[in-house]
């Protein structure tokens, strides 16, 4: 290709450690958030008590009302007050996965109640306790039932590491700021770090149309 | 106290974005949602790549493009610039919602209303957007809420709003915990605000058309 695009296709390239600490960055938000969400979804189950219900309601709409932005600062710069100290990349993942928890709480509590009742009541008439009968039965098919609307939200999730250039994490937006300035033309590798981000977000919105097909199937 | 009173220096500002970026995106998704549904296969499918391409591109990518590489042809402000980049960005999603709203619309009274005899303008004027709009308030007021979240990303090309100013003086007092739960309390009052008008103009406006 050589120079064809002019500096286009050097970015590519270096930006491909940028593009792959994005996603790890993606990654281990989800990994964290979503076990939070189904936490979530459990606590605000309607038969919970309100003491148990009402500050977990009030932990996920802090979550889902304050902006991604505004709650990684708070991580980076709020816990030092707290005599905890953390790095750019663990505050952006820290803020992200609880992000993940609060907005997946809803999507998890959505399919927790589209999984029919004759699966709750037959898993307790076979003697099943109810958390085993949670965890065995209402919950495996819940998920199944969610798959598409959670690869929606890791796509979103994914654009949003893009904040965490807020705290000086090396991902990619990060890395076409530095070339951007240091090339002192913001353009092409900006450009180029969209195409990045849009190439990633499309092929998972594409996989998640495929899984919807297979979920409506079965 | 003296909190709030710094944080809230940046209120204005952030509406101004949000409600400026909310009015663009409303303009643009007019001829966005009538290219969606072109009678032109090709016109249908460049323009949903076009959508879909916009979505797929971060918000604070857009920010970036709109402050710092289109200032190769004409300068912007920040407030300018987020204002752009967030305008585009809503243009594309309040042009599903569009089509959302149209597409809920049952066939029926299309056919309803041909029947009669009614032109194809008074059919849109009078049977069919009456109905697409109720149908729209809701989702458009969900997208107005995650729109307003996202004008904290244009303290990152410098605009003066409320995320910038409890950053600014995290910088001066260190005391991030407090002016970031100030500023996370100005956002989450906001939502939950436009949800209430939400839910009062979609009420109204059903009652309306029904």
């Amino acid at each position: 290709m050589g120079d064809v695009f002019g500096p286009f296709d050097d970015y590519f390239v270096s930006f491909l450690p940028g593009l792959g600490y994005s996603a790890a960055l993606a990654a281990a938000s989800l990994v964290i958030g979503f076990p939070l969400g189904i936490t979530f979804a459990l606590l605000i189950d309607p038969k919970r008590h309100f003491l148990v219900k009402l500050p977990s309601r009030v932990v996920i709409e802090c979550g889902r009302g304050a902006s991604a932005l505004v709650i990684v600062y708070f991580t980076y710069y709020g816990l030092p007050s707290l005599g905890v100290r953390v790095s750019g990349a663990a505050a952006a993942i820290g803020a992200l996965a609880f992000a993940t928890g609060a907005y997946t709480s809803v999507i998890f509590r959505a399919g927790i109640r589209a999984v029919d009742a004759g699966q709750g009541e037959a898993a307790a008439s076979l003697g099943l306790s109810r958390a085993k009968a949670l965890r065995l039965v209402i919950l495996p098919q819940a998920i199944r039932i969610v798959t598409p609307a959670l690869i929606g939200f890791s796509v979103i999730i994914f654009q949003y590491t893009s904040v965490a250039f807020a705290v000086a994490v090396p991902e990619l937006l990060s890395r076409a700021y530095s070339a951007g300035a240091i090339a002192y033309d913001y353009g092409p590798p900006l450009y180029v770090a969209g195409t990045l981000y849009a190439i990633v977000g499309l092929a998972a919105l594409w996989l998640m149309h495929d899984v919807e097909r297979r979920v409506r199937r079965a | 106290m003296h909190y709030i009173e710094i944080v809230s220096n940046g209120i204005q500002q952030t509406l101004v974005i949000g409600f400026s970026a909310f009015a663009m995106g409303l303009v643009l998704a007019v001829p966005l949602v009538c290219l969606r549904r072109a009678p032109n296969r090709v016109v249908r499918l460049v323009s949903a790549g076009v959508i879909e391409l916009i979505r797929a591109i971060p918000p604070l990518v857009w920010l970036f493009i709109c402050y710092f590489a289109i200032s190769e042809w004409i300068v912007l402000s920040s407030m300018q610039a987020a204002i752009l980049g967030l305008g585009v960005i809503t243009g594309a999603y309040l042009s599903e919602v569009y089509r959302g709203a149209l597409n809920s619309v049952a066939v029926g009274q299309w056919e309803a209303a041909q029947s009669l005899g009614l032109p194809p303008a008074t059919v849109y004027v009078r049977v069919i957007l009456p109905q697409a709009f109720v149908a729209g308030i809701q989702p458009a007021f969900t997208y107005g809420i995650s729109l307003l979240k996202d004008t904290s990303l244009a303290a990152l090309i410098g605009a003066t709003e409320i995320t910038y100013w409890a950053l600014r003086e995290t910088r001066v007092t260190f005391d991030g915990l407090q002016l970031f739960a100030v500023a996370g309390a100005f956002y989450i009052g906001f939502s939950l605000i436009l949800g209430w008008v939400g839910d009062f103009v979609d009420s109204k406006a059903t009652k309306w058309v029904a």
